[in-house]
């Protein structure tokens, strides 16, 4: 009763693993040596003499129709038997073996197949009929399965020889110095995307199987053949509603081959070959689902060869340096896999765009004023290249049009902190559009134009500031010099004149304004923080570059505190002055200051 | 004897032994002259084990020290102790104590104990509980045990004795602790079991459970003592005795319409048959739903069956067979008799099989050993016998194999034997009967010779199916999948092989182990909808050289005909096989773990009723067969009993329940996903359109191409990702709109003022308001954040997610 756990010796393990074989090795018409016509009261009876000769050593008196595959063992022997006794397993196998019986050309298939006669059965896959009947048709698409997958792994009779890489890629020979060469064949070879060698056959022949079988499993003449069989085998559990299940059945079972060697592929490191099978998937006529569903489990592994791309822990070259190497990562496997995915069954892109995805969030993640930097602007753009939908390609442009919007929107001197509309700068402009003349009046008009210069509350603050310094030594100076000038003592000066004198103060008070020029410079140094734009660096905001636009050409730039708010409260004009009540008052008591000085001056003369 | 013959009912409540002779089966009854041996136990102060009905008799008044229905703790690692003797027994040393007492009742009859036995189990027994049958038959000594299903042994003793009957047939098996069902079919004599369902926690304990929580109930109202819990050791006796009440008006309310429930100074109170039909329709509604979820899964119509046969005692319950009717449409019988039926099929199934060659008495004097090769119940009338010479090797030439009918009407022409000793000999058999052949040798000489073994018996007219495995076998992911090494309905002996790689490093002579997959059964797709069984594993210690992280390991898994299961794995980088990497370990979970994953069902159930709208009628369906299921409330009350088989049931239930809603959810998938983006499609595209910028506008078109594309060609794991995308660009637009935030903080408000948290936050809210006022909305995100924060943690994930519901 125990299952002795039969292990083959090393050479045949993968043909004992491949699916595609197994199929053909392991189906009950070959193991119990039955024909297509066979009852399972039949199957049963075989299954009992091949089982018993098994276990003294002695196999079925008749021929192994498919003696290049290994035999099969008890467990394989009993598995069969219990196939022919399920009728849906049963008529699935039936059809996914060779029906000698009602093929006309089935007495030279079988000979051909028996004795592994490689060109008995190249003459049978050239075998052309038309209006061939269903069998013969079923016949050539499983003998294409069987020799592709026998062609794969390197067993059987050989039905037609390999292309080298040079018939393949045609490789155009030169003479040079009297040699003949081809110059850089390898990129001959690449590009003529040819198959090499053993590929060629393989890749043929299961094309060729999966396409007929294809086109065979859409046709309304297979679903009568099905039923038709289905009513032969005269079972109860078996009816003829059931020949959609048996067709589903055959098209998850193809499936479940090609995937099936796909997987040992991938595991033997053939991506070549994984890439052609999975072609071949792409281009036959089953539809995608089926492909997609069997597909899925290999998802899994494609998953974990992405996931040891993920950083495990920060290289301390920031964020966006470790995504940005992730993505390069990523986009050497996106493009490794590329070729393997073509059909798109695998769903890797889709993976790929699940791990992009995940960077772009990333990304995304980083503060703000780091985002408005060239390197960022670059990662993202590699989030778009790597990508393969259209979807993520269209949120990395909209992102990028957003941080160009959020960078019209952020403080245009330091770029870090987003501007504050009763913060910004202005800068003011007017041009002349016409003249009036009226007699000796001419009157002319002018367009004026202001924009707010971006800037943030900080930048504002650190401006007045600036401002005030400058400010500061320019009156505090002033004052003193014109207070210098007229209260100084009575002994000073005596051979200046007064008028001298005045133009004297007023050199003074120009060297004043020139220091509080300084002043400002010198603060505005000290206190711009590194990197950021100086407050007098209005010429390449925005701001200046729509005027321009516009047609203005002198620009006017106030960068008060809230000089922007002013002109909004009380228009251009608000820049020239005529606006700012404090300013206004400061000015008149400067001057009013002046006048009482020249007064007092006067009145101490008389 | 070349047949095991001895067939074992290893029950739940009763057991029983049967013997195949020619073509009938003898049942072998105990000193008291019944065929059943009640599988009850106690164990004496003086260490003394006393089995059946003796034990039985002292459930109620010794419970502390007798023991029964030990057979459902079968491969667990729950022992029980027996405080009189002061020992301890696992599950399986109890069943060897049963079945020890059956070999006793063979050895009075036919002299001798059978060293092998067909031993029978429950359909849907796991591996582990196969694995410790084997193990109580070994310490019962038998030494080859192959193990049959229930419902198998059934459904052969209803087909294969007398007249074969033809047809495809229910078999409902109820016994004492589980509940099987297969669909079986008898075409020629051939008997294949189709299909099989069930649940390992049903039974006939279960139909005395409810009866027994009935008068729990009533002693709690009645208040004499206290709450009267399970759990507390002073009540054990009253609940023995309860539990034996409860079985004994079961069964007399089988033959009678009223019976008096009585435990003196405990609890009275009349039953009465449409009572008791009350308090069972629920759990028998369970088993027919099985019956019906068998015919259905197989396409068979009720009307296309021969009949449905039921098998154990319970079935004898009056209301069991109308309720069948009702619910399957078919009729149900008891054909042979259900209480010891399944004894039969056993010993009719143990003549099949031949005694492994080491266990055969051997003839004295015997020139010739042969090895034969055949089957004993065949439906082919011209069979093959092949044999090989095992002794002399090599055979003496010329020797020439001689069989004959002994009804004389046949002789096979001399078989020559080959020289590696192999031979094989065409027989004809006479048709429906028990066939015996004598088997002989002749020398070149033509002189006979005498041979090893010289009798064979065929039985024609009949023959068995291999039994298909009851559950899936797979290896548990990291991502809660699963990897399925043998699929239900595998046909057995079944093997297969997988490929898995090493997770680290390992070096020689290290410990630890270099692979550790827990292995599960069931057929859910999730992992943790499957139950535990094992690991697979191999020590790391055993390896011969350094192994790298990721190297292949061949792990190969094989399960008999009896279940048993074998592991080796084979390790290519070090040309290396491992023998034995299954390890069973049954998983119990603790009844808080059951109780918390009860109320995750219940959650999951609450959400599939509100979206009940976008599933498929049959989903639809199923979410409210849920939403009024009497299981919730069963599983309360079995947590509430604590005791680990009540633990046990109850996390079998929630498993179902949760495999149930499994199926709701992903059965309508495709048609759910399709509603969920054309809904999306419109909401999404009418936010978008009006207060996205172009960028998002661009995105969304692409986003619904792609979606389409994914829908179209069944990539639906692609629609979902594209489905969320969309919903998070839907929400990316909403959250940059002031109407968003204005909205959010109303609901904000209302929240805090449900949650008492109003003074708390009322300056953040004056602030937000504010905001809104001056429309400075880009500070009320801000400010909506700090009030998040400032909810209890348990309320902070809901009004967190209320932006996303509201998206929805």
């Amino acid at each position: 009763m125990s299952a002795a756990i039969d292990m083959k010796p090393d050479a045949s393990r993968e043909l004992l693993r491949s699916p595609g074989l197994g199929q053909f090795r392991k189906t009950p018409f070959r193991l119990l040596r039955l024909p297509t016509t066979a009852t399972a009261k039949q199957a049963v009876w075989q299954c009992d003499k091949a089982l018993a000769r098994a276990r003294v050593g002695m196999s079925l008196p008749d021929p192994d129709p498919v003696p290049w595959l290994p035999p099969g063992d008890e467990i394989e022997i009993q598995e069969a038997a219990q196939t022919m006794e399920s009728p849906l397993a049963r008529i699935v196998e039936q059809l996914l073996w060779f029906d000698v019986i009602d093929d006309p050309d089935g007495g030279a298939l079988h000979s051909a197949l028996t004795n592994a006669d490689g060109v008995a059965l190249r003459a049978y896959v050239n075998l052309v009929r038309e209006g061939a009947p269903m069998s013969h048709q079923l016949n050539q698409a499983n003998l294409r399965l069987l020799m592709g997958f026998s062609a794969l792994r390197e067993v059987g009779p050989t039905i037609v020889a390999g292309q080298t890489a040079a018939q393949a890629a045609a490789l155009a020979w030169t003479d040079r110095a009297g040699m003949s060469i081809v110059e850089d064949p390898h990129k001959a070879i690449r590009a003529s995307g040819a198959l090499l060698g053993n590929q060629s056959v393989w890749a043929w022949l299961l094309g060729e199987g999966v396409a007929k079988w294809g086109e065979l499993l859409g046709s309304p003449a297979f679903a009568e053949h099905v039923k038709a069989k289905i009513a032969a085998l005269g079972d109860e559990l078996l009816g003829a509603d059931d020949v959609e299940a048996v067709i589903t059945a055959l098209r998850t079972r193809l499936a479940d081959l090609v995937v099936g060697e796909t997987k040992i592929e991938m595991a033997q490191g053939r991506v070549g070959n994984v890439a052609h099978l999975s072609s071949l998937a792409g281009k036959s006529k089953i539809d995608a689902e089926t492909w997609l569903v069997a597909f899925r489990p290999l998802k899994t592994q494609f998953q974990s060869e992405l996931a040891e791309l993920a950083p495990d822990a920060e290289t301390g070259n920031g964020l966006v340096e470790d995504v940005a190497a992730y993505l390069d990562r990523v986009a050497t496997l996106a493009a490794r896999w590329r070729p393997l995915d073509e059909a798109q069954l695998l769903g890797l892109s889709a993976l790929i765009d699940e791990a992009v995805g995940e960077a772009f969030g990333k990304l995304r993640g980083i503060p703000r004023e780091k985002q408005l930097e060239q390197r960022f602007k670059e990662v993202i753009d590699k989030v778009g290249a790597v990508a393969h939908s259209p979807s993520i390609k269209e949120r990395v442009k909209a992102y990028h049009e957003r941080l160009a919007d959020v960078q019209k929107a952020m403080c245009h001197y330091c770029g870090k902190r987003e501007l504050e509309a009763s913060s910004c700068a202005s800068v003011s402009s007017q041009m002349e559009t016409g003249r009036e003349y009226f007699g000796n009046t001419t009157r002319i008009h002018y367009q004026v134009g202001a924009r707010p210069v971006a800037r943030c509350q900080r930048c504002a603050t650190l401006h007045d500031f600036i401002r005030n310094v400058g400010s500061i030594t320019f009156y505090t100076l002033a004052a003193s010099i014109i207070l210098f000038g007229l209260v100084h003592p009575p002994g000073w000066f005596k051979s200046i004149s007064t008028g001298v004198g005045f133009v004297l103060v007023a050199f003074g008070v120009l060297a004043a304004y020139g220091a509080g020029f300084i002043g400002r410079e010198i603060a505005a140094a000290k206190v711009t923080p590194k990197g950021e734009k100086k407050f007098g660096d209005y010429h390449t905001s925005t701001a200046v570059e729509g005027l321009r636009a516009d047609g203005f050409v002198s620009m006017k730039y106030d960068f008060r505190s809230n000089a922007w708010e002013l002109v909004n409260k009380h228009g251009v004009k608000a820049r020239h002055g005529g606006g700012d009540g404090a300013e206004v008052l400061k000015t008149l008591f400067y001057i009013g200051l002046f006048v009482a000085a020249i007064a007092l001056k006067v009145c101490a003369r008389h | 004897m070349s047949t095991i013959d001895y067939g074992i009912d290893l029950g739940t409540t009763n057991s029983a032994l049967a013997r195949q002779e020619g073509r009938q089966q003898r049942l072998l009854p105990g000193l008291d002259g019944d065929p059943l041996l009640p599988s009850a136990i106690q164990v004496l102060a003086s260490g003394e084990i006393v089995v059946g009905s003796r034990a039985k008799a002292m459930l109620d008044q010794d419970p502390a020290n007798t023991t029964i229905e030990f057979k459902r703790l079968m491969g667990t690692g729950e022992k029980k102790r027996f405080p009189a003797a002061g020992r301890e027994y696992t599950p399986e040393e109890l069943s060897a104590e049963i079945l020890k007492s059956l070999a006793e009742r063979a050895r009075a009859a036919d002299g001798e104990a059978p060293r092998a036995a067909v031993i029978t189990i429950p359909a849907m027994f796991q591996l582990p509980q196969c694995d410790a049958t084997r193990r109580a038959a070994a310490l019962a000594g038998i030494e080859h045990a192959p193990l049959l299903q229930e419902p198998i042994a059934a459904a052969i003793a209803h087909s294969g004795t007398g007249t074969v009957r033809d047809g495809s047939w229910l078999v409902y098996d109820l016994g004492g602790g589980t509940f099987d069902v297969s669909l079986v079919r008898c075409k020629d004599g051939r008997l294949q079991v189709i299909d099989h369902d069930g649940d390992n926690h049903l039974g006939g304990r279960d139909f005395d459970r409810v009866i027994a929580r009935k008068a729990t109930e009533l002693v709690r109202e009645s208040g004499k003592h206290g709450d009267f819990k399970r759990t507390d050791p002073k009540n054990e006796p009253h609940f023995a005795k309860i539990k034996v009440e409860s079985e004994r008006a079961r069964l007399a309310l089988s033959g009678a319409d009223a019976t008096t429930f009585s435990i003196p100074d405990l609890v009275e109170f009349s039953l009465n048959r449409d009572e008791l039909e009350d308090l069972l329709q629920p759990m028998i509604e369970r088993t027919t739903q099985l019956c019906v979820k068998l015919l259905k899964r197989n396409r068979v119509e009720a009307a296309e069956l021969s009949g449905l046969v039921m098998v154990g005692g319970p079935t004898l319950t009056p209301c069991v067979a109308k309720q069948i009717h009702f619910d399957v449409g078919v009729e149900a019988k008891h054909y042979v008799d259900p209480m010891t039926i399944v004894a039969r099929g056993a010993a009719l199934f143990a003549s099949t099989q031949r005694m492994p060659a080491g266990m055969r008495k051997k003839k004295v004097g015997a020139a010739i050993e042969l090895q034969l090769e055949y089957e004993a119940m065949t439906t082919d009338p011209s069979p093959l016998i092949v044999g090989k010479v095992t002794s002399p090797v090599p055979p003496p030439p010329g020797l020439k194999i001689t069989v004959q009918r002994d009804d004389g009407r046949f002789n096979a022409p001399l078989a020559p034997v080959q020289p590696n000793g192999a031979f094989a000999v065409d027989l004809q058999l006479e048709t429906s009967q028990l066939n015996v052949f004598r088997v002989g040798a002749v020398d070149g000489m033509g002189n006979p010779l005498a041979v090893e073994p010289d009798t064979i018996k065929m039985l024609h007219g009949f023959s068995i199916a291999r039994p298909p495995l009851s559950q899936s076998v797979g290896i548990m992911l990291a991502n809660n999948t699963v990897h399925w090494y043998l699929r239900k309905g595998a046909v057995l002996p079944a093997r297969q092989t997988m490929t898995h790689q090493t997770t680290k490093s390992i070096k020689r002579g290290q410990s630890g182990e270099a692979i550790h997959v827990p292995l599960c059964q069931g057929e859910s797709a999730r992992a943790d909808r499957n139950k535990v069984i094992g690991v697979l594993h191999i020590h790391a210690d055993k390896i011969t050289r350094d192994l790298p992280e990721g190297s292949t390991v061949e792990v190969t898994l094989a399960v008999d005909e009896s279940a048993q299961t074998t592991g080796r794995a084979y390790v290519p980088a070090l040309d290396q096989w491992f023998e034995e990497v299954v390890r069973f370990d049954l998983e119990t979970k603790p009844a808080n773990e059951v109780g918390k994953a009860l109320a995750d069902q219940k959650d999951r159930l609450k959400k599939l009723e509100e979206m009940a709208d976008d599933l498929e009628e049959e989903d639809a369906r199923s979410v409210n067969e849920h939403k009024n299921d009497a299981r919730i409330e069963e599983v309360e009350a079995l947590l509430e009993e604590g005791d680990r088989d009540s633990i046990d049931l109850a996390d079998q239930m929630v498993r179902m329940m949760s495999q149930e809603l499994d199926s709701a959810e992903s059965g309508g998938r495709k048609h759910r996903l399709a509603a969920e983006l054309e809904e999306l499609r419109h909401r999404a595209s009418e936010v978008i359109n009006a207060d996205g910028e172009p960028g998002d506008k661009r995105q969304l078109a692409t986003l619904l191409v792609e979606a389409d594309k994914a829908l179209a060609r069944g990539d639906l794991d692609l629609v979902e990702t594209k489905i969320d995308d969309i919903r998070t660009l839907n929400l990316t637009v909403m959250t940059r709109q002031p109407w968003f935030w204005e909205g959010y903080l109303g609901y904000l408000l209302k929240e805090a003022e449900r949650l008492g948290l109003l003074d708390m936050t009322r300056k953040h809210f004056e602030r937000g308001m504010q905001a809104i006022q001056k429309q400075n909305f880009h500070e009320v995100p801000g400010v909506c954040r700090e009030i998040v924060q400032m909810f209890p943690s348990e309320e902070r994930d809901r009004v967190s997610s209320a932006i996303r519901s509201d998206v929805k």
